[in-house]
């Protein structure tokens, strides 16, 4: 049975033009080889991500400010980066981001370190009940925190009167410090969720050198361990930093009252101003500048994180680093760690609990607790304005999370697997362009598209916020799904596909039960996310598509504080039963 | 059965190169035949088996089974791989985790255009579980099995829609060494017992000697060689078919005499003369490489008379012994000669000690000249 290598023989005739245009044509279908689903993908991720960028920033060279009006000009440019207070807005924003950043690593990496490298008891304990600070939205630490600190009628300056006199010409709370304050607590968790698994899995060998070499374990932490995280440090802090600058919730709560502002108060008032009609042409030059500065800020976060995983060597035997006894510091650890919870969390709770509860809110009496009634919650719920927000609220989540799931799917199916290097690279960089571009702009740019193009009627309801949430939250929804596909093995697709699968069948029987548990996850978290976000909905709001938090806050601004916190702690509660349904479904084994 | 005719492909690899996954492949197998490409890593013998699969679709070329064109470049004729009715196995095996034994199994047979009934079904996979002696357990989830036991179960996946074609990219190099002796043994008695037509990926030479009617040797993206294990393993066509099979001592030389028409001839090494015998290809050669495989070298001890059947002064070279293995049935050394060392395989009843003066003969019929394809390129 000797067989030689062929040469080549006559190959069988050519088959007629026609058939092999309809073959070409059914071949470009196919999900791995085909460029007509990419393309697809890419002219709604276009429509999604670079439309409405292209508004704002066409919209900033018009004079009347809207994409299609008429004329050009720089006038809004010059007007805005010719003015100081504009340098004085850039630099309190600077402020503002750079040291809630600060802070909230400092406290995330201290936590993280304790937590993952030290004997701290309760720690599985810790590292899950960080995820609980999801439920306690920045716009609600704030409201919390403004309640326990505001200087005429806040609870401590009140509960500390009879001893401590009134606290009126002291300590300011609605000021930069109060700001980077609350933002810094609410950005732990996120820091926390980085920088963890960085620290959990540093190489031991360098530590080890140095105790070997001589070193105590606080040396250790200066020269080796600290120098190791530095790159991780600085790309967390460029991604919070970039979120700084952008974010709304807190300087609108802390900031507006003290008359501190920052660019996305400026934005915010340029579009729904006292008097007169929104300034969009200024506004838009506005965002247009941030989002460049934003930009910029994302190529060095980009940069930042290659050269992290440089540094971040796992030696590749699994080998994890020992934990450092803390002996005497037990207490002061886990009273550290435990202060963290009761200021992000227990305090604002309780604070907020206090108002929704009492009859009228002057700060803490003790004479007040014989007062205490739920008549706040029975108001609030029994009015039809506030059950429409929870409808539109419920809505718009359920829309959003049911929509990315979808489009999450399609999208990192079509990314992962792919054959056409272009399809990859540009579905990736389109779905995350949102990443630079902040809520408050995202909102803008909507209602520039649906002001300028009226056909579609969506300004003004609904579902012109479920866009700003699909919008908003598709970055993280593709990586999300991407990191799940790319758990699936190529090869048990394959398999489907040679027993005789079809791409339908394929995709029904194999890929998505193998994705549920990352589609779930997905679902919930834009759940979550979505019915806490604030700043989209703010700027889109009209009279008919009101939610839980612009409806808070409306009660907030005009004097019924009783009913903002009522609805506070309803919307705390139902987050903190989604989050813990997340972190049920998401668990994953901790380390020893 | 299947015919592969002048296969092209290259991929783009980072920096803008250019990489000649397959650069001509032609081979036909006939049917029932166990048919392996060996070769080492990115030698394209994995691209060519997705090619006929269908999982790759090569730039140009034309793969025909039954004589029904899969594959056709010239005609734009592509079967997409989930109608080409063959059965693989992959190298991770794919079982989907999701899905206990029977559905596993039941998968082709359920997504396949023809509708079976559902007794019908669980017969077809109640038989080929017993083929691969996994029958009775149906009903265990797919990842309550052990490596052994998964492989079988791809195989009965890829069996149970009877296909014409079974495909099997490294089935065996997941598992540990006791275990993959056991499995090829397996492998051979199912093929040879449901007699398909199988075209085996791997890149160990023990695997495709002990398990292959055919083996196609494979480097950068070519055939060099194609024949049954003996004809390989005697009769290697180059430096590299030797030196990838089995183990052998290779010396570079010059010819001296060409053979011409007749059956061997004479090579200048550094060593000394050698009469050998010309493989086709080396025969027009100047530079050559000699194989001569451990076992064929026979030592005698210095001083000692020569043995019988030794003629003329070549194929002679002496070396002295500095190591020496004792394996039971055979004794190998490693004799150094010049600043070379030789691989010499022996009988244990005629042994010799460490540090011994030998003198190294080899009969001209187990000396192969071979062209020298593994030689660096002269700038």
């Amino acid at each position: 049975m000797t067989q030689e290598a062929v040469a080549g023989r006559d190959i069988a005739p050519s088959r007629g033009s026609r058939t092999a245009t309809l073959r070409t044509l059914l071949l470009s279908l196919s999900p791995e080889r085909g460029w007509l689903l990419p393309a697809a993908l890419l002219a709604a991720l276009v429509i999604l991500t670079a439309v409405p960028l292209a508004t704002v920033v066409v919209g900033s060279f018009r004079p009347e400010g809207l994409p299609l009006s008429a004329g050009w000009t720089l006038a809004h440019y010059i007007g805005i980066w010719s003015s100081a207070a504009t340098y004085r807005l850039l630099g309190d924003t600077l402020l503002f981001a750079f040291g809630s950043t600060l802070l909230a690593i400092v406290i995330a990496l201290a936590l993280a370190w304790l937590i993952e490298r030290t004997d701290v008891p309760g720690r599985g304990m810790f590292r899950v009940a960080l995820l609980m600070p999801m439920a306690t939205p920045p716009l609600l630490l704030a409201i919390g925190w403004v309640l326990i600190m505001s200087p005429r009628i806040g609870l401590i300056p009140t509960a500390l009167q009879p001893w401590l006199g009134s606290f009126e010409n002291g300590f300011n709370f609605y000021s930069l410090g109060g700001m980077i304050f609350v933002q810094g607590l609410a950005y732990v968790p996120t820091a926390f969720l980085i920088l963890a698994p960085m620290v959990l899995n540093m190489d031991p060998t360098f530590e080890e050198a140095a105790t070997v070499a001589g070193a105590s374990a606080a040396q250790t932490l200066r020269r080796v361990s600290l120098p190791f995280l530095m790159p991780s440090l600085l790309s967390v802090g460029t991604l919070l930093a970039i979120v700084g600058v952008a974010t709304f919730d807190v300087p609108a709560v802390v900031g507006l009252p003290g008359n501190v502002w920052v660019l996305s108060s400026e934005i915010f008032s340029m579009m729904n101003p006292s008097s007169g009609p929104p300034r969009y042409g200024e506004s838009a030059a506005i965002n247009a500048s941030l989002f460049v500065l934003l930009l910029l800020a994302l190529v060095v976060y980009e940069r930042s994180t290659r050269h992290a995983e440089r540094f971040a060597a796992i030696s590749g035997k699994g080998y994890k680093a020992a934990r450092f006894a803390l002996r005497g510091w037990r207490i002061p650890a886990t009273c550290f760690i435990s202060g963290y919870f009761v200021l992000a969390v227990v305090l604002p709770f309780a604070a907020l609990l206090w108002v929704s509860l009492v009859p009228y809110f002057s700060g803490f009496k003790p004479g007040l607790i014989a007062g205490l009634s739920f008549k706040a919650y029975a108001d609030t719920f029994g009015s039809e304005r506030v059950l429409d927000s929870i409808h539109n609220s419920l809505l718009i989540a359920f829309a959003a999370s049911a929509g990315l799931m979808l489009l999450a799917l399609i999208l990192a199916w079509a990314i992962v697997r792919s054959r056409l290097r272009w399809a990859r690279v540009l579905l990736d960089v389109f779905s995350m362009i949102p990443m630079g571009v902040p809520h408050l702009m995202t909102g803008v740019a909507l209602i520039f598209v649906f002001f300028s193009w009226r056909a579609i009627p969506l300004y003004g309801t609904v579902w012109i916020i479920v866009l700003g949430h699909l919008i908003i939250y598709l970055p993280l929804a593709s990586r999300m799904m991407q990191s799940g596909m790319m758990q699936i093995n190529r090869e048990l697709e394959e398999a489907a596909v040679v027993s005789g699968a079809s791409l339908a069948q394929n995709l029904r029987r194999i890929v998505t039960p193998l994705l549920r548990p990352a589609m779930f996850a997905l679902f919930l978290w834009v759940m979550v996310h979505s019915l806490r976000e604030f700043s989209v909905a703010v700027m889109l709001q009209s009279g008919r598509n009101e939610v839980l938090s612009t409806i808070l806050f409306s009660f907030w601004e005009t004097g019924e504080p009783a009913r903002a916190a009522a609805i506070a702690i309803v919307l705390m509660l139902a987050l903190g039963a989604l989050v813990a349904l997340m972190a049920r479904l998401t668990r994953q084994p901790g380390g020893a | 059965m299947l015919t592969a005719r002048d296969l092209r492909k290259t991929f783009q690899a980072q920096e803008g190169k250019t990489l000649n996954a397959l650069d001509g492949v032609n081979f036909e197998i006939a049917k029932g035949a166990f048919f392996t490409l060996l070769g080492p890593s990115g030698c394209g013998k994995t691209t060519t088996l997705r090619s006929i699969v269908g999982l790759e679709r090569p730039d140009s070329g034309l793969i025909e089974v039954n004589g029904k064109p899969v594959f056709d470049s010239a005609g734009a004729v592509f079967v997409p791989p989930n109608k080409r009715r063959m059965g693989m196995v992959f190298q991770s095996y794919a079982i989907w985790p999701h899905m206990n034994v029977f559905e596993n199994v039941a998968f082709p047979l359920r997504v396949g255009a023809t509708r079976i009934g559902a007794a019908e079904l669980a017969g077809m996979v109640a038989r080929v579980l017993r083929t691969v002696q996994l029958g009775g357990y149906e009903k265990r989830p797919a990842t309550r099995l052990s490596g052994g036991q998964q492989q079988r179960l791809a195989l009965a996946r890829a069996l149970v829609m009877e296909p014409d074609l079974l495909l099997l990219d490294e089935p065996l190099s997941n598992l540990d060494a006791k275990l993959r002796e056991a499995m090829r043994l397996e492998l051979r008695r199912l093929q040879r017992e449901v007699g398909i037509t199988t075209v085996y990926v791997t890149h160990d030479q023990i695997e495709a000697l002990a398990l292959s009617d055919v083996i196609a040797v494979m480097r950068d993206g070519r055939i060099v060689q194609s024949g049954d294990p003996e004809s390989i393993y005697n009769r290697p066509a180059t430096r590299f078919v030797a030196s990838f099979i089995g183990s052998t001592n290779v010396v570079e030389g010059r010819v001296r005499a060409a053979p011409g028409t007749a059956a061997s001839g004479l090579v200048e090494t550094g060593m000394g003369s050698f009469e050998c015998v010309f493989s086709d290809a080396a025969r027009g050669a100047d530079a050559v490489a000699l194989s001569i495989r451990p076992e064929n070298v026979e030592l005698t001890a210095e001083g000692e008379p020569a043995q019988p059947g030794r003629s003329g002064s070549h194929n002679v070279f002496a070396g002295r012994i500095v190591e020496r293995v004792f394996l039971g049935e055979v004794v190998d050394y490693l004799v150094a000669v010049g600043a070379r060392e030789w691989r010499v395989r022996g009988r244990p009843e005629r042994s010799f000690p460490l540090h011994q003066s030998v003198s190294l003969y080899v009969r001209p019929a187990h000396c192969l000249a071979l062209p020298d394809d593994l030689a660096p390129v002269a700038p």
